[in-house]
């Protein structure tokens, strides 16, 4: 009796620790910008990581872009979640990084928000981003501008938080959205005024609160692109917004 | 002779150090893992809360186009109200899968209401509910995990003598996820 209890113990301890191994397996990220299913051309991808990498300078934010083959057996919530936690995307302790996933097969794509930046990128704003500015082009089979559209609007949101005008950031091309049955013209509007917006607070604060950089970090980047310098360790908790095409 | 006597009691002296660590760090351990389980429950309880101040503008949306769901939409905000009164983890578990279930059928619903669909206000609560059910599954994810781990070392060999130490003997319950709703609703516009 006294044995098996003791087996048993012994038999917990071993599954509870080969539990806690058995786990999503990642590849290990190659920059901000991850094509492992190869949609988009390496032109582009140089755009989006010398543009992630300035925004990063500036900011201190960070934007990984990974582009998946298939997620099967998980749904891209699950999938992207588990994904940000294993790769630390954005600074540790300031939460500050954005996931924008695409999975090709399962056709669906989920924008997953760092903690620190829920308050920039709120839930119906990422779907705005999914559904006027990236579906539009996947449906026409263009992943390349999709991903640049809703890349450059997500730099928008982050350099607003930091009181930066994206337009000061080395790469960054406006993009407008793209018209989705009905309230278009309501949609042009707001952006019209969220530009505004904009523009009245850069007025005001942008010059005095523009980051100096953060020197020497640049130098060891992890294998593949140059400037990058691995992701910061940051944590999402499922904010953001997922859609298909 | 000497020599030998020196190395034996530095032996001891190191054995009783070794264990006296050994002891600490058991202590420290258990209560270590019942604070990251209270932790995540925390962070279930703001996910749920989000939720919770989510629905009087979600129900009063849909009250305007859909006229047919009153039942649907009372139940839901008396599962609200009971969901705020529930004392225990269970209680509060157990009312947040029926109010799951209940909100996951209003948006089904709502597809037959065209004009309700169309609305704009619908579609920024539809995305933030959405956004919320996620958050609030990644939550219970991260909860379910450190429940595991701490259920497990408690009755592990040295796991359950440090918990009787401590007096943290008590499982702590599971926040399962409801069967038909295991992910956020969604709904195709």
């Amino acid at each position: 009796m006294r044995f098996n209890k003791i087996f048993f113990s012994l038999f917990l301890l071993l599954s509870w620790a080969s539990v806690s191994a058995q786990e999503l397996k990642f590849p290990r990220p190659r920059g901000y910008v991850n094509d492992f299913a190869n949609i988009i051309s390496d032109t582009q991808e140089l755009q989006l990581q010398s543009l992630l990498l300035s925004l990063e300078k500036l900011t201190t934010a960070q934007v990984a872009v990974v582009i998946m083959p298939s997620i099967a057996p998980y749904d891209i919530e699950y999938y992207a979640v588990k994904l940000f936690e294993t790769w630390g995307i954005g600074q540790k302790g300031k939460d500050n990084g954005v996931l924008l996933l695409v999975a090709v097969k399962e056709r669906r794509v989920r924008i997953e928000v760092g903690y620190g930046l829920e308050g920039a990128l709120p839930d119906a704003i990422c779907k705005q981003i999914i559904e006027k500015y990236i579906i539009p082009y996947f449906k026409q089979g263009n992943y390349g501008k999709g991903i640049s559209a809703g890349v450059s609007q997500i730099v928008k949101y982050i350099a607003r938080e930091y009181n930066i005008d994206p337009s000061q950031i080395s790469g960054y091309k406006v993009y407008s959205p793209q018209p989705q049955r009905g309230n278009s013209l309501i949609g042009f509007i707001i952006y019209l005024i969220l530009l505004f917006i904009f523009i009245r607070i850069f007025g005001i604060f942008g010059i005095f609160l523009l980051p100096t950089g953060r020197g020497g970090y640049w130098g060891g980047g992890g294998g593949g692109f140059g400037g990058f310098g691995g992701f910061g360790g940051g944590m999402s908790g499922g904010g953001g917004a997922s859609g298909g095409w | 002779m000497r020599k030998g006597f020196a190395w034996l009691i530095v032996v001891i002296i190191a054995l009783v150090i070794g264990i006296v660590a050994w002891y600490i760090r058991g202590l420290n351990y258990v209560v270590a893992l019942d604070e990251k389980v209270n932790e995540a429950w925390a962070q279930v309880e703001t996910q749920l809360q989000r939720r919770y101040d989510l629905i009087p503008n979600l129900v009063n949306t849909v009250k305007g186009y859909a006229t047919h769901e009153k039942e649907l939409l009372t139940k839901i905000t008396e599962l609200r109200s009971q969901w705020a009164k529930a004392a225990t983890r269970e209680e509060k578990i157990a009312k947040a899968g029926e109010l799951e279930r209940a909100l996951s059928r209003l948006l089904l619903v709502a597809e037959n209401y065209p004009d309700l669909k169309a609305s704009q206000n619908f579609l920024t609560l539809q995305a933030q509910l959405e956004g919320t059910e996620n958050r609030i599954a990644v939550a219970r994810m991260r909860y379910n995990q450190a429940v595991k781990e701490f259920n497990t070392y408690i009755r592990t060999v040295f796991g359950s003598f440090f918990a009787k130490k401590r007096g943290l003997t008590q499982p702590y319950p599971y926040f399962k996820a409801e069967e038909k709703a295991a992910k956020a609703p969604e709904v195709k516009f």
